[in-house]
């Protein structure tokens, strides 16, 4: 299919990661449905340009991760383990006062650096993605606006 | 599947995590009672009677991750929600979720708890909560509570209910 096809435009040591944490033969990794697969695969080929992982482009992604729990459809896919090992060598430099400014992205990449494919495949790679240490006892509380009076 | 989970569609306000718990661990099957005035949970000869304690043990059985001094605390907030009636109250209550869940895809950890079904429940059945949520301010919330609906267990949980329902009103037509 074409979306676990895409992994081979990757680059290293993302590719490895990829691979390492999906199986071709899982009915979710690679997308349960055409559009889901078509959805992985469109994610894949912008991280293989190296679209994705400049912070410039965190706003956005924070954007589209707010009403999202993964990238794609519902579940855990290729794609959210490509795109968090583009995010990975700049987050891992972040402040935390640089990533509490986009919580979604933060939640998002936090998830998914914490599933157990994910630190599997991770740990058969070191020194290429440790856990980032996110900091979430101490993020401070959204800002609220007030409504206008009406 | 080991145990039973029988519930009323009459009940109110609805018992949405023990359902969709019990389809998310598939450790009971649901039977629609409608003379039931609690939800019963039967699993391994014991009965269980209240909802938070049916969330509790179908999590454990199922597996699920427990942090139980974390998860006292968010199965209380769960518990409160219905129950607060002035609205900058259940805003502020809101505010908060929305806060932790900012930086959280589940309330407790990195997976899927009890508190998580707890929570989403009480919303569900709570309609004014739905309502202050439709103004679109706590995104965050928001997106956790469309993530647990629309999990595909949650979602067949609720067309077990949608199917019950209907047939419920087809009998009481004939019977009138």
């Amino acid at each position: 299919m074409a979306s676990a096809q895409a992994v081979g435009k990757l680059y290293t040591p993302v590719r490895a990661l990829v691979e390492g944490s999906t199986d071709e033969a899982s009915a979710t990794d690679f997308g349960m449905t055409e559009k889901d697969q078509q959805e992985i695969a469109e994610w894949i080929g912008k991280v293989a340009k190296r679209e994705i992982g400049s912070a410039d482009g965190f706003k956005d992604l924070d954007a589209q991760l707010t009403p999202k729990t993964y990238l794609v459809s519902n579940y855990l896919t290729a794609a959210d383990i490509a795109v968090y090992g583009a995010l990975h060598p700049v987050f891992s430099q972040l402040q935390p006062a640089q990533y509490y400014s986009h919580p979604a992205l933060t939640r998002y990449f936090d998830h998914i650096q914490n599933r157990p494919s994910v630190r599997k495949s991770a740990e058969a790679l070191e020194p290429s993605f440790p856990l980032v240490p996110i900091d979430l006892e101490n993020a401070p509380k959204l800002e609220r606006k007030a409504d206008p009076p009406k | 599947m080991t145990g039973t989970l029988t519930l009323s569609t009459k009940l109110s306000p609805f018992p949405y995590a023990a359902l969709a718990v019990a389809t998310y661990t598939t450790q009971a099957e649901v039977v629609f009672d409608d003379g039931a005035t609690e939800p019963i949970l039967d699993l391994n000869a014991s009965k269980v009677e209240s909802e938070d304690g049916i969330v509790q043990t179908l999590a454990k059985a199922g597996g699920l991750a427990d942090d139980s001094a974390k998860s006292q605390a968010f199965f209380a907030i769960a518990k409160k929600i219905p129950t607060i009636t002035a609205v900058p109250d259940l805003l502020t209550a809101l505010d908060s979720l929305d806060d932790h869940l900012a930086f959280r895809t589940f309330l407790i950890g990195h997976d899927i708890t009890a508190s998580d079904f707890m929570l989403w429940g009480a919303i569900k059945g709570s309609v004014k909560t739905l309502g202050l949520l439709k103004n679109n301010k706590h995104v965050h919330l928001s997106r956790f509570l469309n993530h647990i609906e629309s999990l595909p267990t949650t979602q067949s949980a609720l067309s077990l209910l949608i199917a019950e329902k209907a047939s419920g009103r087809r009998s009481n037509k004939v019977a009138a």
